[in-house]
């Protein structure tokens, strides 16, 4: 076997051994990026993390919620709560976030609440 | 991705290893300086998996990451055309064997299971062993003597503990064959059909060991109750003594020949 026929294979050989490598970190980053978890609803309708997602399906007054790692945070659905110019007082009282939440754990914010549950 | 110091360590490992196989590459497959280069990439891939199963603790047992070691470097070795990375490969095969038996005790239980991966090992080395010698006489890079020598190190401790093994516990059967035809194959590897003082001096050693653990074996242990335990102390020590100064005497005469 020639010199640069060598080359060629400790080169690939080195990017096949780099990507199986990079593959897995990747693989297993993603895997731990986002998941589900199950949540217990209390009487006011709280939600509280019980367990994470093991495929049992959530008993009566639990739910799954959809999560995101984000710069070493948890986040569920969007971070943001868009209103409008001027009104940022009515606001200032928030205490808790109003969630749709579909069967398979997607959320949809859709308002806010103060610590009376009154809607803002 | 919430830990950047330990990616950037990925990173720097991994920019590591390319830039040690460009060396390869740069600096010429057939120059000693390439070779160096290959064989600084290899430890450097068995660096990068020991982070990985550091840092993801992914559950994998040992052997799975020498196996893994020795399957990525598995083409440099074939294409690298040097003794040392060769003997690189050869010892993470032998690593891999040793924790995989380890690993699974409750297979055979404690004591089969060692003696099955003593077999695996002196399977490995001597089959090694034997392709190294071989190949050597038309091989230019493989004629360095430190290589082989160290198989046969590696493939005398395995049959002569097999051996032990076969002499304290009954049952070993196969082990009685192996071991006298493995004698035979030492000698007329390296007394008759080349010479190596070295690997017959290993064999010499080994035969002492098994010739006086038979001797304690049959003497000390089965007439415990005999009493005259002085007498066969000095018995066993002669003995000791005298297949010393035997083999001492024996591969003397061989370096005489050698000179000749």
């Amino acid at each position: 076997m020639s010199a640069p026929m060598r080359s060629v294979i400790a080169i690939v050989a080195c990017v096949t051994a780099l990507a199986l490598v990079n593959y897995s970190i990747f693989g297993i980053e993603r895997k731990l990026a986002s998941g589900r978890i199950v949540a217990g609803l209390d009487a006011d309708g709280i939600a509280s993390y019980r367990r994470l997602d093991d495929g049992t399906p959530p008993a009566g007054g639990e739910v799954l919620l959809h999560y995101r790692v984000r710069e070493g945070q948890i986040k569920f659905a969007g971070n943001s709560f868009f209103f409008q110019k001027g009104t940022a007082g009515r606001y200032m009282d928030a205490r808790y976030a109003e969630f749709r939440v579909a069967p398979d754990g997607d959320l949809l914010l859709t308002g806010l609440r103060d610590r009376y549950f009154t809607p803002l | 991705m919430h830990n950047w110091n330990e990616l950037a360590r990925f990173g720097l490992v991994e920019l590591a290893i390319v830039a040690a196989v460009l060396a390869y590459w740069r600096l010429g497959p057939d120059r000693a300086t390439g070779k160096a280069a290959l064989l600084l990439a290899s430890p450097l891939v068995g660096v990068l998996l020991a982070l990985f199963s550091r840092f993801y603790q992914t559950g994998a047992d040992i052997w799975e990451l020498f196996a893994t070691w020795a399957v990525l470097i598995a083409p440099w070795v074939i294409i690298g055309r040097f003794a040392g990375l060769l003997m690189l490969w050869l010892a993470l095969a032998n690593l891999s064997i040793i924790f995989y038996f380890k690993t699974y005790p409750w297979l055979f239980g404690m004591f089969l299971n060692f003696e099955h991966g003593l077999w695996m090992l002196f399977a490995l080395n001597s089959l090694a062993l034997a392709c190294w010698e071989l190949a050597a006489r038309r091989t230019a890079w493989l004629a360095k003597r430190w290589a082989p020598r160290l198989l046969a190190i590696a493939s005398a401790t395995t049959i002569t503990l097999l051996m032990l093994l076969g002499l304290l516990f009954q049952g070993i059967d196969t082990v009685l064959i192996v071991y006298p035809a493995w004698l035979v194959c030492v000698y007329a590897a390296y007394r008759v059909a080349s010479r190596d003082l070295i690997v017959l001096a290993g064999g010499c050693l080994s035969l002492i060991v098994v010739v006086t653990s038979l001797l304690v074996e049959q003497i000390l242990v089965k007439q415990r109750y005999g009493g005259g335990a002085a007498i066969d102390f000095l018995f066993i020590a002669l003995a000791v003594i005298g297949m010393a100064a035997a083999s001492a005497w024996w591969l003397k005469k061989l370096v005489r020949e050698g000179r000749q």
